[in-house]
């Protein structure tokens, strides 16, 4: 059974009246809530935090002047190899990525947020997330509101901090790249300038913020069980590990990642292999090739 | 050494506020004096009190270096101690700091400038902006002067290296981040890009 998108009367109002904003993204974030609480047991919520990430990324190097499509950032996370320099898009993704992957319910979590975020900003994470208080966009509007005026130009790291919070303060066991993506740029400078009301700001980027999250999760949710029901057909050795990677990665580079070594895992498999599993995901339609190149794909679900 | 350190009494108990705030001052302006490089905010907060913050040291010191040729400022990951730039013909008139500054010409600041823009970028790339081949060689000392490093492969034929900006790069023009760089609207319409 497909998941339920936001009802409509969540995402067609335009109401500005901040009482409104502040229902909508409160009915907005419980269904989201419930999606990824994950009832049915099937959703690849790991997969969906990593797509996230690269929505954040994309949309904070746009706060930052830069405008690399998400195409480019995926390239430069995948093609990198140890000891390159991943550059200013693929630091930001990967730092993205790291965040969404920590488990916020083991300690050793708040060093690896530090980890997670840019230096100008690492320093702040104890004290910003040290004594949470307050409902869940309350207390990522007081990061940013705090944040922001006082570091203009780290947008990227005050977003992360505030969806740390968010996920703290609803319970999830990992962050979720939501606001990253879902502020925008004129609030964002609002807020850094003392001006306007932050809460209405990040209230009104939660309904956007939660919509897209739970139509990408219907998504996901659907071509994942596509894949898993390929499973089975599957021969190749190692086709398990490396359907692990698809079920969490945004993209897989078969030659990076799939060999010689399945990434994370010790089990080799040749580079003609990883290929030829990659091609016979596509044949079956449960993995796109991403690039439309004829060298250096990448595939995902 | 390390032990020495390691007891360094940072919390100054005995020493009433205003004392203790002035050596906290002078430890960190110190540390940020005797280093040839960026100091980061962590090793300065080893030297001062747990209550003690950073930021308001920096601020009092860059305060009292208001009329003085040399200035404390925030680069990529720290603090650094420099002169300022109006008394560079005076240091260079006086001495030969040949080994300091950057020996670049003029072409290749531009190259490293299309870099920062355009990165990650390979040589065809940069081929594609200057309308000619850029040699090896000129890679070379950019990357000897660490300014810029290998970046991830370009999904070319030959899976060509890209090259990206470092810290070195940043410290050595005053940067704190790319966002320094001049906005691309602003260096079209003083026609120095198209």
């Amino acid at each position: 059974m497909s998941l339920q998108l936001l009802p409509r009367w969540i995402t067609v109002q335009r109401d500005e009246d901040p009482e409104t904003v502040a229902f909508l993204s409160g009915a907005a974030l419980a269904t989201l809530d419930t999606v990824l609480r994950d009832p049915n047991g099937t959703l690849p919520c790991a997969l969906l935090r990593d797509r996230m990430a690269l929505d954040s990324a994309v949309a904070c190097l746009k706060l930052e002047g830069r405008n690399e499509p998400g195409s480019d950032i995926r390239d430069a996370v995948c093609l990198a190899r140890a000891g390159d320099r991943l550059g200013p898009a693929g630091e930001m993704f990967m730092g993205w990525r790291k965040l969404a992957r920590i488990n916020l319910g083991v300690s050793g979590w708040m060093g690896r947020v530090e980890n997670a975020l840019p230096t100008a900003l690492a320093h702040e994470a104890v004290s910003i997330l040290g004594s949470p208080s307050g409902t869940p966009v309350g207390q990522a509007s007081d990061i940013l509101a705090e944040l922001l005026p006082r570091f203009p130009r780290e947008e990227a790291g005050a977003l992360m901090l505030a969806d740390v919070a968010l996920a703290r303060a609803v319970g999830w066991d990992r962050p979720v790249p939501l606001l990253g993506a879902h502020m925008v740029r004129r609030d964002i400078r609002a807020i850094a300038t003392g001006a306007g009301e932050p809460r209405l700001f990040v209230h009104r980027a939660m309904v956007a913020a939660c919509d897209t999250a739970i139509r990408l999760a219907a998504d996901l949710d659907l071509r994942v069980a596509k894949l898993r029901s390929v499973a089975p057909k599957l021969r190749a050795k190692g086709s398990d590990a490396a359907l692990a990677l698809f079920l969490s990665h945004d993209a897989v580079s078969p030659s990076c990642m799939l060999s010689p070594m399945i990434q994370g895992t010790l089990m080799p498999m040749t580079d003609r292999a990883a290929r030829r599993l990659c091609d016979r995901l596509v044949e079956l339609g449960v993995v796109r090739e991403l690039t439309g190149r004829p060298r250096f794909r990448l595939y995902g679900v | 050494m390390a032990k020495e350190t390691s007891v360094l009494d940072t919390e100054l108990e005995y020493l009433p506020p205003e004392l203790r705030w002035r050596e906290w001052i002078g430890r960190i302006e110190a540390v940020i004096f005797a280093s040839a490089s960026p100091v980061p905010r962590g090793d300065l907060a080893r030297v001062v009190g747990q209550g003690a913050s950073v930021d308001l040291l920096i601020e009092d010191i860059q305060a009292d270096l208001d009329d003085r040729p040399y200035e404390l400022v925030a680069v990529a990951d720290g603090w650094l101690m420099r002169t300022r730039a109006r008394f560079a013909d005076a240091i260079r008139a006086a001495a030969d700091v040949g080994d300091q500054h950057l020996d670049l010409d003029e072409f290749e600041v531009a190259v490293l400038a299309s870099i920062a823009y355009h990165q990650p970028l390979t040589r065809d790339g940069l081929k594609d902006i200057f309308g000619k081949d850029i040699s090896r060689d000129l890679i070379g000392r950019l990357r000897a002067q660490e300014l810029i490093a290998t970046g991830p492969r370009s999904p070319r034929a030959g899976a060509p290296y890209t090259y990206v900006t470092t810290q070195k790069f940043l410290m050595a023009f005053g940067m704190e981040s790319l966002r320094d760089l001049p906005d691309r609207g602003e260096l079209e319409d003083a026609g120095m890009a198209s």
